[in-house]
């Protein structure tokens, strides 16, 4: 008689631990199961803030094709008619500093002369103006770039002086947040 | 109650506290993304304020909830070349432990914008007013902000300051006058009075160029241009004395470096036969006279300088600006 209680108490007790077995597996794999919902969720969740910063730059760099001929540092004439021309001087000057990479989160920033067109080539100061392109920021890899045609001023030393106005391009692309 | 009935209802409860926790946790982490993300708006919004042709340009900006937006400023070049703007914001959500005035946002910084506001300015909406600085070559473009929570009574305002405000069409400002502000500007209002008297939230002295406001005089100068020489003026009257004095280091700043391009860019002109060294010479004294301003009360010495520059400029054949 007291053989087969043993036996019971013993099968119960093994039944129990059983029991309390399968419910940490059951916590485990549980666990596990949130952590790995919450692991997609976070991914997805940053990919969507890389999305919305690389959107907002992209805006502000859109934003500044359009600003930038007025900005300080490019404009000709501050006063008066001619208020948002780029000053071509002002930038040959400006192309030998890196004012323009510190000044704004800018990947790559060049003005193109469009029209009268001018022999190809990067301008430096021995070339210009027998030259098209003044890169300002230069990289290897960038983004897509936003344009926008500005007024550009140049002065010509011939018939004892005269400021001549030309057609030009101006290229920029927003640096990506995450460099 | 069965074991395996009370180990499931302890651990339903542990999980469900852990659940309701990360909630928490991760509401107060989109509450911080959202007011970044109006920040950044804000700090963007500011561009289209830029002026290129205009005297001014003035507009409004609104927000769904009511909002605080913070305007620091540093002068330090670790920001950038002339400092910057840092701008944070907050919106107003009713969830969470923290009062919504403190659950702020991430700071965004902008190195070639100049905002004159208060510290602090709330509301849904904003006033944005903008006006380019001359001195004499375009420095930059000062933006005043204020909102629909800050109404401002002008007494006693000069003709040409009353009517430029009202060709601009800015707006929740009253343009009142009388022997005395007490009895015609509202107590809910910011006096602004440009002849001395009391009553009178801020103090304007036009011929001194000073400001008084909160206990502090602050100084500005008439800018160049025949529409634009109150940008100053404007910047201390719609700004706290802090803020002003910090932006107009970074104006002074970027003042310095603009003379400096000029100064190189009249050499690269010199053998075209463009460029004189009077002018250069005028240049680099304004740009020994920037550096070495600390406060606004250095800007009546600059303003001779920049009178100097200005005049020979006008008579050069080939003007540098």
């Amino acid at each position: 008689m007291i053989k087969m209680k043993d036996s019971r108490v013993n099968f119960i007790e093994k039944k129990a631990q059983m029991r309390i077995q399968q419910m940490a597996f059951i916590l485990v794999l549980l666990i596990l199961f949130f952590a790995i919902v919450a692991t997609v969720f976070g991914i997805i969740w940053i990919n969507y803030l890389r999305d919305q910063a690389r959107l907002a730059a992209e805006e502000n760099a859109w934003k500044m094709t359009r600003t930038i001929s007025g900005t300080p540092e490019l404009v000709f004439t501050s006063r008066g008619l001619c208020s948002s021309c780029v000053d071509m001087e002002k930038v040959i000057v400006l192309k030998e500093t890196d004012f323009f990479k510190k000044m704004h989160n800018l990947d790559y920033m060049r003005i193109e002369r469009v029209y009268p067109r001018a022999p190809p080539g990067e301008c430096r100061r021995a070339n210009f103006p027998d030259c098209t392109n003044i890169t300002l920021i230069d990289s290897q890899n960038y983004g897509a770039t936003s344009t926008a045609f500005v007024t550009l001023v140049r002065f010509v030393p011939d018939k004892g002086g005269y400021f001549k106005y030309e057609l030009g391009k101006i290229y920029i692309s927003a640096k990506e947040p995450t460099k | 109650m069965s074991f395996s009935w009370l180990f499931a209802t302890i651990v339903g409860a542990v999980v469900i506290f852990l659940a309701i926790f990360a909630a928490a946790r991760f509401s107060e982490t989109l509450i911080f993304q959202q007011n970044t993300f109006t920040a950044k708006k804000i700090v963007n919004s500011l561009s289209s304020f830029e002026t290129t042709f205009e005297t001014g340009r003035f507009g409004i900006m609104e927000t769904r909830v009511e909002t605080i937006i913070i305007n620091n400023c540093t002068t330090s070049k670790e920001y950038g070349p002339f400092g910057a703007l840092q701008i944070k914001s907050s919106q107003k959500i009713k969830f969470g432990s923290k009062n919504w005035s403190e659950r702020d946002s991430a700071m965004i910084s902008s190195k070639d914008k100049f905002l004159f506001s208060t510290g602090e300015v709330w509301g849904k909406k904003f006033y944005v007013f903008s006006k380019p600085l001359f001195f004499p070559f375009k420095i930059a473009d000062l933006v005043y902000l204020w909102s629909d929570q800050q109404q401002f009574c002008f007494f006693n305002t000069p003709a040409d300051i009353e009517r430029e405000l009202k060709n601009q069409k800015v707006e929740n400002i009253n343009f009142k006058r009388g022997p005395s502000p007490s009895g015609v500007c509202l107590p809910q209002e910011t006096t602004v009075c440009f002849s001395s008297g009391q009553n009178c939230n801020i103090t304007v002295d036009l011929s001194a160029k000073k400001v008084l406001k909160n206990g502090r005089t602050i100084h500005f100068e008439y800018a160049f241009g025949d529409y634009d020489q109150k940008a100053l003026l404007y910047a201390a009257i719609f700004s706290d004395p802090e803020v002003y004095e910090c932006q107009i280091k970074r104006l002074i700043l970027r003042a310095s470096y603009l003379s400096e391009v000029y100064y190189l860019k009249s050499e690269f002109l010199s053998p075209r036969g463009c460029g004189s060294d009077i002018v250069r010479n005028d240049l680099r004294e304004y740009n020994a006279t920037a550096s070495s301003l600390t406060s606004s009360a250095g800007l009546h010495s600059l303003f001779s300088k920049a009178e100097s520059i200005d005049d020979k400029n006008e008579r050069l054949a080939c003007k540098l600006y």
